[in-house]
């Protein structure tokens, strides 16, 4: 509602993109209403716990320091993109639901825009769970002169994984009129696609396996992750495995682009199912 | 005056058209003596397998490549090698398990022809410390061998492996407490100050 206010006044004179407009106020609404600090606290309890059990169970332990340092970032990616994804959940259809949705479309602010605007917004919450899984990566790779290329390589798959999905919760928000309904379809959506994941290892190998992997844009990120800290690959030897991230980050952008007019309308009553 | 042939003939003549019999039935392979079996299993003579690198040195969780290639310098085509990756210990306080090192430990060679050769590669990662031999099993004949010897073992490579000083509970303990309980302060403190700007 503030958005709609904030946008519509400054109409078009703004020097401001109204996108900008738009991030700013969820950018405020996420971490000064204090949502986006309870979810990044929550991620933070998660990844000491992991790193706590990576650093002294016994079992893990045994584990290679580069293994502890890669079960760690896939933590923190499954877990950044997962709440990136239900913050773009929420973005459209939580609107609609408070009833601040037909505002904001009144207002001079053009549809893509607001898209922009919102997923710029669920994007922050992946930079700072990025931000926090740093010193968590620092102290278990810091013997292994590991930090660097870790860091670098979650924060540029993790972002590509986090567009992707962020696309892909906005897309399935703007379909919803209903919250729970959005909220629901998305965080089935990225179980579905963490589900393949846990398929035994032999299975991986037959050329069915192999072809979930690369298909499912979670599977194949972690996977190209773990071939660049454990395996030693080169950053280009299985670029390859980036392609459906890639592929699902261009497709859900076509899609915003192309159908966000249709696709952000008044739709009257408040909590109607399409 | 014709004679009519006696018992012992009528018994002899038996007993070759019995042996025409069963020579028929062996040579199309429906009655087995096993002689052929173990002729099928016999390694040819000569095959041999060349270990690469003589021998390896390295630190628990490393990965390094094992790579044997196995040469057939006989005189006939050796089809369906089976060679098998096999992982020991050698000292008795140290357990092995071969699937830990390396998950897909079996591969075939479908076609070796007189004095060629194939060269195979494992990826291999040292599980634990201590002093190991790691070697390939070869089933010659492959799978019309089943069940019959003989094998080939190839020579071990020696693999030591050192042990790394792992993680330990001081080094990570400030920061799995620190930065939760930094974030606590801060969102606490967020919502502080929003409730007094409320009011």
């Amino acid at each position: 509602m503030t958005a709609a206010r904030q946008a519509g006044g400054r109409g078009g004179r703004s020097v401001e993109p109204a996108w900008l407009v738009i991030a700013r106020q969820e950018w405020r609404e996420l971490w000064a209403g204090g949502r986006g600090g309870l979810l990044v606290l929550v991620f933070s309890i998660l990844l000491s716990g992991v790193t706590y059990l990576a650093a002294t169970n016994q079992v893990l332990n045994f584990l290679e320091q580069r293994e502890a340092v890669d079960l760690t970032l896939q933590v923190a990616m499954a877990a950044g993109v997962l709440v990136t994804l239900v913050v773009s959940a929420d973005g459209i259809s939580g609107e609609r639901e408070r009833g601040t949705w037909e505002a904001l479309l009144l207002t001079a602010v053009s549809r893509r825009a607001i898209v922009a605007g919102k997923l710029a917004g669920a994007l922050s919450l992946w930079l700072a769970a990025w931000l926090v899984s740093v010193p968590y990566v620092w102290v278990l790779g810091r013997g292994v002169s590991l930090v660097g290329q870790a860091l670098l390589i979650g924060l540029l798959v993790g972002s590509l994984l986090a567009l992707a999905l962020a696309g892909v919760g906005t897309v399935i928000s703007a379909l919803c009129n209903s919250n729970k309904v959005s909220v629901a379809l998305s965080v089935f959506v990225l179980v579905a696609l963490t589900a393949p994941t846990q398929l035994p290892t032999g299975l991986a190998r037959t050329w069915i396996g192999g072809a979930l992997l690369r298909v499912n844009p979670v599977g194949a990120a972690l996977h190209y992750v773990s071939s660049v800290l454990v395996r030693g690959h080169g950053w280009r030897q299985d670029l390859d495995y980036l392609a459906s991230p890639l592929i699902t980050a261009a497709l859900t952008g076509a899609i915003l682009l192309a159908a966000t007019p249709r696709l952000l309308r008044l739709t009257g009553g408040l909590g109607e199912a399409r | 005056m014709s004679r009519r042939p006696g018992p012992l003939a009528a018994t002899l003549l038996g007993l070759v058209l019995l042996g025409l019999v069963l020579l028929g039935l062996i040579s199309a392979g429906l009655i087995s003596t096993g002689r052929g079996s173990v002729a099928a299993a016999e390694p040819p003579a000569g095959v041999r397998v060349l270990a690469s690198p003589s021998q390896v040195r390295t630190v628990v969780g490393d990965h390094f490549s094992y790579q044997p290639r196995i040469v057939n310098p006989g005189s006939r085509p050796l089809d369906g090698i089976v060679v098998h990756l096999n992982v020991a210990s050698l000292t008795s306080d140290v357990y092995v398990d071969p699937e830990d090192w390396s998950t897909n430990r079996s591969a075939v060679i479908g076609h070796l022809n007189p004095g060629g050769s194939a060269s195979l590669s494992w990826d291999v990662q040292a599980v634990s410390a201590g002093s190991f031999a790691i070697y390939v099993v070869l089933l010659p004949a492959g799978s019309a061998a089943a069940g019959t010897g003989p094998l080939f073992v190839s020579p071990p490579v020696h693999v030591t492996v050192t042990a790394r000083t792992t993680l330990n509970a001081s080094g990570s303990l400030p920061v799995v407490i620190a930065v939760p309980g930094l974030l606590a302060v801060l969102v606490a403190a967020g919502r502080l100050r929003a409730r007094h700007a409320r009011r």
